[in-house]
């Protein structure tokens, strides 16, 4: 259609991948999880991204092997993160909560541990092994509106399927006020599973908004 | 067929045009633009776009159509380009249907 390339991300992408982590996090927003949950300034937070990516752990959506990304003309358009949940026998849960122990500093950790009461609601996310699930997305403004989300999201499916040919369903979870990836999958023909909404007036100091929405489609 | 479609995605212009600055609002024209960093649509104007012309198309041809099914990103030509070029391509995507006798028509 539209001379996009798509593959694998590779360790030259970091800075790219990094941009894109920040970016879906905010979602539209200007809050920062990794600066209101962990302390951290924006440009620690993408010191810190960067080293997680580069530890190269399957298995979760800060995992470097997960991330597709569209090109044109040599120049990243967009990333998709995506991966097949609980592969291993670990969520990626587990996985990510592990990375972030591993890689940033322990009072960021302590500090989110203590603020992570105020949005429990929103961690009972399930994440039902052996389904793929997709995760940070990000579309570099030159390139909105040229579905490059749609290009990267069926790559996904087709790379899921053709190695483990018994995935049956593909999932996303999206804090509400990101209604440009909310649309975008709606267009793809994923419906609403769920919503988990926070009910603590402290939440939308913290996180893009209260509410998760959960969307689904079978592939 | 291809005139009613048209006619959809008129519809959508004119919702879309109606929370639109004068300068901002898109050109009722078969040749207009939907796609791009030409287009005056963004991400959110392009997937609003797709999801309210199927919806249309299913009331009006009592078709489900997926325009953003996998196998438009191999066509050598880009469907969303132009309205007209939308137009074609569900116009080609109801006839897929019909051939595959999934298909009652209204008009």
């Amino acid at each position: 259609m539209e001379n996009y390339i798509i593959r694998s991300a590779t360790l030259n992408d970091v800075d790219f991948l990094v941009e894109t982590i920040i970016e879906a996090e905010k979602g539209g927003s200007d809050i920062l999880t990794y600066t209101t949950l962990f302390g951290l300034s924006e440009a620690d937070a993408k010191i810190y991204i960067a080293k997680m990516l580069e530890e190269e752990v399957d298995g979760c959506d800060l995992s470097l092997s997960g991330f597709l990304i569209a090109e044109r003309n040599r120049e990243p358009a967009g990333a998709l993160s995506g991966w097949i949940e609980g592969q291993e026998g670990v969520s990626s849960v587990m996985i990510k909560g592990n990375l972030l122990n591993y890689c940033l500093p322990k009072e960021s950790i302590l500090q989110a541990s203590r603020l992570s009461k105020v949005f429990s609601e929103l961690s009972n996310v399930n994440f039902i092994p052996g389904s793929l699930w997709l995760g940070p997305v990000y579309v570099t403004p030159k390139h909105r509106g040229s579905l490059v989300l749609a290009m990267l999201c069926h790559q996904h499916i087709k790379n899921a399927k053709n190695i483990y040919p018994e995935v049956k369903e593909v999932f996303c979870a999206i804090f509400s006020n990101n209604m440009a990836s909310i649309l975008n999958y709606k267009m793809l023909k994923f419906e609403v599973l769920k919503e988990y909404v926070a009910t603590s007036p402290e939440v939308n100091k913290l996180l893009p908004s209260n509410k998760k929405v959960i969307m689904h489609k079978t592939i | 067929m291809k005139k009613t479609i048209i006619a959809l995605i008129y519809k959508y212009l004119d919702e879309f045009n109606s929370q639109r600055e004068i300068d901002d609002k898109l050109e009722k024209s078969e040749k207009t633009i939907l796609y791009g960093q030409e287009s005056g649509l963004d991400s959110i104007g392009l997937a609003n776009l797709i999801i309210k012309v199927e919806g249309a198309v299913y009331k009006t041809f009592k078709v489900q159509i997926d325009m953003t099914n996998e196998n438009v990103f191999s066509l050598n030509e880009n469907p969303f380009r132009t309205v007209n070029s939308l137009a074609e391509y569900i116009v080609s995507l109801i006839n897929e249907k019909k051939d595959n006798g999934n298909y009652s028509s209204e008009e």
